[in-house]
């Protein structure tokens, strides 16, 4: 989806930079999406507070409730995943081994075992 | 002039705020299986996990809504097996999608440092027993059956009432299955920073999706 929606808006994605955070994503106000999500699941009330100043500044206040908006629906996504036991489908799968493999996703067994 | 740090509840669009009302207003109400009593213990379990309180509670079925809100990572098919044990396929697809729609609803309040609704008062009923028979279940392989077994859209397929109220919190807090389509759609941000945003939490979550 990221890599399609890149390519279709004419950034030039680096994949890398979702594992990485060292590394520049290539999409506007990227480094500061990934942050807010980093600080929200691991950060600091500081580092939240910052997050979302830096996000504020840089998207908006429509920009860090449409982030903070689809952090949520990942989340849900994630213990609908972890609670069903869903399986990714044999197409999806196939269709992502290249970016599985950048990412080191197949560590993720329980999408696909 | 000084930035601003936050945003005010009034500034999140109409169609979301709503669509958060509905999935809130909608766990405090029966469903296909539990009583809106059931159903609203299970998403204050939720949101007390998630703040990293204990929740009290004697049976497999609060146990595994307190591992799923708080820790999904840690779920593994004997926790849903024993809550299968207590009640039937059906209500444990109910609990998921409670925990699910309630942790979304949480997490959108977290990243954008407002404090989380009260959750709605309950409005006393009976469950409606309303659950796709099961000779038109499906084992996709899954810990819980659906009725087709070709993606995670269909994870909560066996109860349709779950499966609406799963899609309607969606299609607001991301996007709808026609936006999907759109690589270029921006919807408060651009497609692709919604995609930075779901790749990096699913990733931190040792999420395949």
């Amino acid at each position: 989806m990221l890599r399609w929606s890149a390519e279709n808006s004419h950034y030039t994605f680096n994949p890398a930079s979702i594992a990485d955070t060292t590394q520049a994503t290539g999409i506007p106000g990227g480094e500061a999406l990934i942050a807010l999500v980093d600080a929200t699941m691991l950060g600091t009330e500081g580092e939240r507070e910052q997050a979302r100043t830096d996000l504020l500044s840089e998207l908006g206040p429509q920009g860090l409730i449409s982030a903070a908006s689809t952090y949520g629906n990942f989340e849900m996504m994630n213990r609908i995943a972890e609670g069903t036991g869903v399986r990714a489908s044999d197409a999806g799968y196939a269709s992502s081994a290249n970016w599985r493999e950048q990412l080191g996703l197949d560590r993720f067994s329980k999408g696909y075992e | 002039m000084t930035q601003p740090t936050q945003v005010t509840e009034s500034q999140i669009r109409p169609d979301l705020r709503a669509a958060i009302g509905r999935s809130w207003r909608a766990v405090a109400s029966a469903g296909a299986n539990w009583s809106a009593r059931d159903r609203s213990a299970f998403a204050q379990a939720t949101i007390s996990a998630m703040a990293g309180e204990e929740v009290f509670g004697e049976s497999n079925t609060v146990r595994f809504v307190e591992l799923l809100a708080a820790d999904p990572g840690a779920v593994q098919q004997p926790h849903v097996i024993d809550a299968i044990a207590e009640s039937d396929e059906p209500s444990v697809v109910e609990v998921v999608s409670i925990v699910a729609r309630t942790a979304a609803v949480v997490s959108f309040y977290q990243a954008l440092g407002l404090a989380i609704p009260a959750l709605p008062r309950v409005q006393p009923s009976d469950p409606t027993g309303v659950n796709v028979p099961p000779e038109e279940w499906v084992d996709s392989g899954a810990w819980l059956p659906v009725t087709k077994a070709d993606s995670i859209v269909n994870a909560f397929s066996i109860v349709p009432q779950e499966l609406r109220a799963w899609f309607d919190l969606a299609d607001q807090m991301y996007l709808s299955v026609s936006e999907m389509a759109d690589p270029v759609i921006v919807k408060g941000i651009a497609r692709s920073q919604h995609e930075v945003v779901a790749s990096r939490t699913s990733y931190l979550n040792e999420c395949f999706y």
